[in-house]
């Protein structure tokens, strides 16, 4: 079978730019290239933008309930990556490995991650995101609409036990919480 | 729901998979929920299950929403055939889809008409226990 030269080329593009970002975020890096006016950082609607529209609204346009899929799967693959990232830190230890992302998702603005139970035996971590980055300011939905960050936890824990896990967001700012929760099965 | 009730559903899917893997070329059977996870499968090679599991979504729903595109209305199954064999995806209660790999000894009529039988049976299962989930 012929490759498709051009697919492979913008997937290996994407993965080289993740790993410069990873790289980046771990460095705690303040500067960026070519944002000398600008800075670094963004309006969190920018972020929300990015999110609910064109990973959001967009995609169900396209896919349909595909998207709930495609955006748990896309946060699971961040969460991968992001918790691969600083694991040899955390030298197989859940508490440091925990406070490492807490360090991370407070620096990047993502909320704060609180740990509510741990019950490695039943399989089951449950987890909550004050302040989540996604659904801030958002109110009056009818369902929860964190999948992302449910993802991403999924992508972290799935990281840590190395072993599949399936993460459900349980309560959501969107809907009238005060926070997002997220409970984790390791399955 | 009842460990037990958990138990006894778990045992009759896995049933249904494994009457559709005794077809002719039918290498793999799967049940993927929502959000793209394989709940339960059959399969005689190794699969990254996470990745079919969203694809097999992700496919589904493009399918459902090009039928929307030119007034077709529901999608009740999608089939790629491929270099090396083919996929029959068939949506299900609860959000839950249907997912088969079969190679290339498959004969697609044979599939297609078990999997129409068989979709009633899983649907019922799945949307029983999602109804006990409340
Ligand atoms: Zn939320």
């Amino acid at each position: 079978m012929k490759p498709n030269k051009e697919r492979e080329y913008m997937a290996s593009d994407y993965d080289a730019a993740g790993g410069l970002l990873v790289q980046s975020i771990l460095a705690g890096d303040t500067k960026v290239d070519n944002r000398e006016r600008l800075g670094a950082k963004v309006p969190i609607q920018l972020f929300q933008a990015m999110r609910l529209v064109a990973l959001g609204s967009a995609m169900e346009d396209m896919i349909g309930d595909g998207s709930r899929a495609l955006v748990y799967q896309a946060g699971q693959r961040l969460g991968n990556v992001l918790g691969g990232a600083v694991m040899p830190q955390a030298e197989g230890d859940l508490d440091k490995y925990v406070g490492l992302i807490q360090g991370v998702t407070q620096e990047l603005g993502i909320g704060f991650v609180v740990i509510d139970k741990v019950d490695l035996d039943a399989g089951e971590i449950n987890m909550h995101l004050d302040e989540c980055v996604s659904c801030a300011g958002i109110t009056g939905m009818s369902a929860p609409i964190c999948n992302f960050e449910a993802g991403m936890v999924g992508g972290l824990i799935k990281t840590f036990v190395g072993r599949s896990v399936k993460a459900v967001e349980t309560r959501c700012h969107a809907i009238g919480d005060k926070t997002c929760g997220v409970d984790v099965k390791i399955l | 729901m009842a460990a037990t009730t958990v138990a006894k559903r778990t045992q009759s899917i896995d049933r249904i998979l494994s009457e559709l893997m005794s077809l002719r070329g039918v290498t793999s059977a799967a049940l993927v929920d929502a959000d793209g996870f394989v709940t339960h499968i059959r399969k005689d090679f190794e699969i990254d299950s996470d990745a079919l599991g969203a694809a097999v979504q992700i496919m589904f729903g493009a399918a459902t929403r090009s039928a929307q595109h030119v007034q077709q209305e529901s999608t009740n199954m999608v089939v790629s055939e491929n270099r090396e064999g083919l996929m029959m995806v068939a949506p299900l209660a609860a959000g839950f889809t249907l997912a088969l790999v079969a190679d290339k000894n498959a004969m697609l009529g044979s599939i297609r008409f078990e999997v129409k039988e068989t979709l009633p049976v899983l649907s019922r299962i799945l949307g029983e226990s999602a109804s006990a989930r409340g």
